[in-house]
């Protein structure tokens, strides 16, 4: 107990010490004044070297995360919310068809419920503790067997030619609409966020570095300025090193943190341009796609042509400026991606005409054509029409997935060896700069 | 009847289809706003009245409300409609509009083929075929039991022949043909339960559609059920398959159609209502009604009225007389 109090006491008094022995010293002298730069110019190169491997450590390690990590699972989730929005549309579709269910619309709605399954596996594996992300997850996995449950009923009802599978279908839909597809929608929506945020913390640090890098090479030049005015001496070999490391490191930085800040930002955009526009413009058509069978099935066309509409406006508006496609032109950089958005462009407006074809034989009394032309895809109709936008939608993804890809790992290039690189020449700085002094300080001795 | 009856399509689900939540264990059903999308409408007194209950027809009573305009000498035949009449313009026009609810199985649904089929039906196609000689020169106007008189007031349709029970209320909106069916409400429970009316589901859930008389018929009943609101008459079958349930109660000729659809259900107890089925038609048309009422006459003289009868409604036992017209000249 006593030794141990004594120790405390004489840590206690070691800084008081060392300060006593800073006091101590003449700083007047000129051998005091170059001590001085040279423990000022030792510290701010050493600090700029770290602040430089922080930040590169840091910038690396947000652009793996979202290479690895949040765009994957950005692209789950959108896989998610797609796959049910999808199942929604084909089981409607498949039932306006008949009791004899077409083969590959079952084969796309069982492929849809085990891609958005497994999605949501995924997603439950990999979203972490976040709270409200962690109950969207649970809500979908409890109510997505209800939904095919509810499916199946329907189509066995279907299957017998009974009324009440109908009811069935719509209690599904119904199901699918005002909870399960929210719930995806939330999901999207928070993944998309957190995306965002990593994209920040990859291009924001970059600043702090180049003014590190600056100011410590500004103290070097200004250092060797003082000692050419005290010593004539026009090179000082060690600070010519170390200002050569500093100006390397600066260089560096400028050169590959631009340029992987520009990578980011063409990798984020292309990102965006998938969830904030693509993958809602395909989920707005799926859904009209589903209110246009529903429709048809429950012979309500009233109400439910609001709803068309509604999704038809998220889908494109404003003559293709506004809505979610209109987004997408914004977001478009490179020539295929723009020729990509204006043919999904026209599909939608090829579409919204085949649909109010099918409004047209419906109401004018003729449903087996209008059922015709809302499921089979042979011919010139709303089926047709809306696969083909679907398709361009697809094929738009696609695209941006692909450029998004080569960006992320380019950006990534550009982040080889920096921080390492960083560290090492910060060393050469630093010990350029101690040698550097040690010289002129030997002079006095 | 035919076995092979009701098309995928044949339903209408007017709003939502409403499912109840508890189905599924509480811990399970999604958030508040989410469940909500579930409406397992419990009715109140103010939610199940019928809006159009304000007026009623002058002089019309239970007595009369069956009475319509009497039929003027013998039918025209077909192709030479009277000149100047409803009859001949619509000739003109090459289709009699028709409108029909297309979810009331065996009155009116699509078939396999997508074709509109059912008793309802047969008399859209005999009125046609009295005026153009031709039973197929219809076209159907689908329509909602909600607006169902919308379309004849404002002349979408040239008649309307929808499972439509006359009531002076209607009357005061549309005029109405002589009765073609009798219907009543009764009560539909799963295969094996003791219920053996309204009387014994006093606390019990109760289900009939949103707005239609039948739920104030539960709602009024004395032993105090719990009237559920569906959006349509079929998804109150669903609620029964699902548990959500306890009985259906609506016109027998609707509830004969979901027994045929699940072998599972009986139709239990006696009649609790009189619902007279009519064509409607707009009131400014009576020679229109009176030529309606000399084809439902002749269907019922000539045994199409019968036959119709055998086709759709042999669940309800065999086939009683046609009904009697009554008319108010």
């Amino acid at each position: 107990m006593q030794s141990s109090l004594q120790t405390v006491e004489a840590r206690r008094t070691s800084p008081g010490q060392v300060a006593g022995r800073v006091r101590h010293y003449d700083w007047g002298t000129m051998p005091g004044k170059l001590r001085m730069a040279q423990v000022v110019l030792v510290l701010g190169v050493a600090l700029a070297g770290a602040v430089g491997v922080y930040t590169g450590i840091a910038r690396v390690n947000a652009t793996v995360d979202i290479a690895e990590h949040l765009e994957p699972l950005n692209a789950n989730v959108i896989t998610l919310y797609r796959s049910l929005a999808d199942a929604d549309a084909t089981v409607a579709a498949g039932y306006l068809s008949g009791g004899v269910e077409p083969r590959e619309m079952q084969i796309r709605y069982g492929r849809d419920i085990v891609d958005a399954t497994a999605s949501l596996a995924q997603a439950g594996t990999q979203t972490g503790g976040e709270f409200v992300t962690a109950k969207r997850i649970a809500d979908i996995t409890t109510e997505l067997p209800i939904y095919t449950g509810l499916v199946e009923r329907a189509r066995a009802n279907n299957r017998q030619g009974l009324a009440v599978g109908v009811s069935y279908l719509r209690g599904a839909s119904d199901r699918m609409q005002d909870s399960i597809l929210p719930a995806a929608a939330e999901l999207q929506r928070r993944q998309a966020a957190q995306l965002d945020d990593a994209y920040h913390r990859a291009g924001s640090v970059l600043y702090v570095a180049l003014a590190a890098c600056s100011v410590s090479l500004a103290g070097l030049i200004w250092a060797q300025i003082f000692l050419f005015q005290r010593t004539h001496r026009v090179f000082n070999v060690g600070l010519v090193a170390a200002s050569g490391a500093v100006l390397a490191g600066l260089a560096w930085w400028t050169v590959a943190g631009m340029a992987s800040t520009n990578s980011l930002t063409r990798a984020l955009g292309h990102s965006q341009s998938v969830s904030d526009a693509l993958a809602p413009a395909q989920i707005a058509a799926l859904q009209a796609r589903a209110v246009e069978s529903l429709e048809l099935v429950t012979r309500t066309a009233g109400p439910h042509e609001s709803d068309f509409d509604a999704q038809m406006q998220l889908l494109a508006r404003d003559n293709g400026t506004g809505g979610a496609l209109g987004a997408a032109r914004q977001f478009a950089t490179d020539q295929q991606g723009d020729a990509l958005v204006e043919a999904a462009l026209a599909d939608a407006r090829d579409y919204a005409a085949a649909h109010r074809e099918v409004r047209r034989l419906d109401d004018a009394g003729d449903y087996p054509k209008a059922v015709d032309a809302a499921v089979n895809t042979h011919h010139a109709g709303a089926a047709a029409a809306f696969d083909r936008l679907n398709l361009a939608l697809t094929t738009a993804v696609d695209h941006e997935r692909e450029v998004f890809t080569s960006d992320i790992s380019r950006a990534r290039r550009w982040l080889i060896g920096l921080p390492i690189g960083t560290g090492a020449l910060a060393l050469v700085a630093v010990v350029g700069v101690a040698l550097g002094f040690r010289q002129r300080l030997e002079e006095y001795r | 009847m035919s076995t092979r009856f009701v098309c995928a399509c044949a339903v209408s689900v007017m709003v939502l289809a409403g499912m109840a939540g508890e189905q599924w264990p509480d811990h399970l059903t999604p958030k508040p706003a989410l469940a909500g999308s579930w409406p397992t409408t419990v009715m109140g007194p103010a939610a199940a009245r019928s809006p159009a209950q304000a007026s009623a027809e002058p002089g019309c009573n239970p007595q009369n409300v069956r009475a319509s305009l009497r039929p003027q000498g013998p039918l025209p035949t077909p192709g030479q409609m009277p000149a100047g009449s409803a009859m001949a313009r619509i000739a003109q026009r090459g289709d009699l509009v028709v409108g029909v609810l297309e979810d009331t199985y065996p009155f009116a649904f699509r078939d396999q083929n997508l074709r509109l089929e059912g008793f309802d039906i047969d008399v859209a196609r005999d009125i046609a075929g009295a005026i153009f000689g031709d039973r197929e020169r219809v076209v159907f106007r689908p329509t909602l039991e909600v607006n169902r008189f919308e379309v004849v007031r404002s002349g979408q349709a040239d008649l309307v022949v929808a499972s439509a029970t006359i009531t002076c209320q209607r009357r005061e909106q549309v005029d109405f043909s002589t009765v073609y069916f009798e219907a009543g409400q009764r009560v539909l429970v799963n295969h094996g339960s003791t219920v053996t009316g309204l009387g014994d589901l006093g606390g019990r859930r109760v289900c009939a559609a949103r707005g239609s008389t039948s739920l104030e018929k539960v709602l009024a009943a004395p032993s105090k059920p719990v009237p559920v609101g569906a959006a349509t008459e079929t998804d109150c079958l669903m609620m029964l398959q699902l548990g959500q349930v306890d009985a259906v109660s609506t016109d027998d000729t609707i509830l004969a159609g979901m027994a045929a659809q699940d072998p599972q259900t009986v139709i239990v107890g006696p009649r609790l209502t009189e619902e007279p089925y009519g064509v409607a038609i707009g009131k400014d048309a009576p020679d229109l009604l009176r030529f309606v009422n000399a084809v439902l006459e002749r269907r019922a003289e000539d045994g199409r009225w019968r036959a119709s009868y055998e086709h759709w409604l042999t669940p309800l036992g065999p086939p009683p007389a046609p009904p009697t017209p009554q008319y108010q000249d």
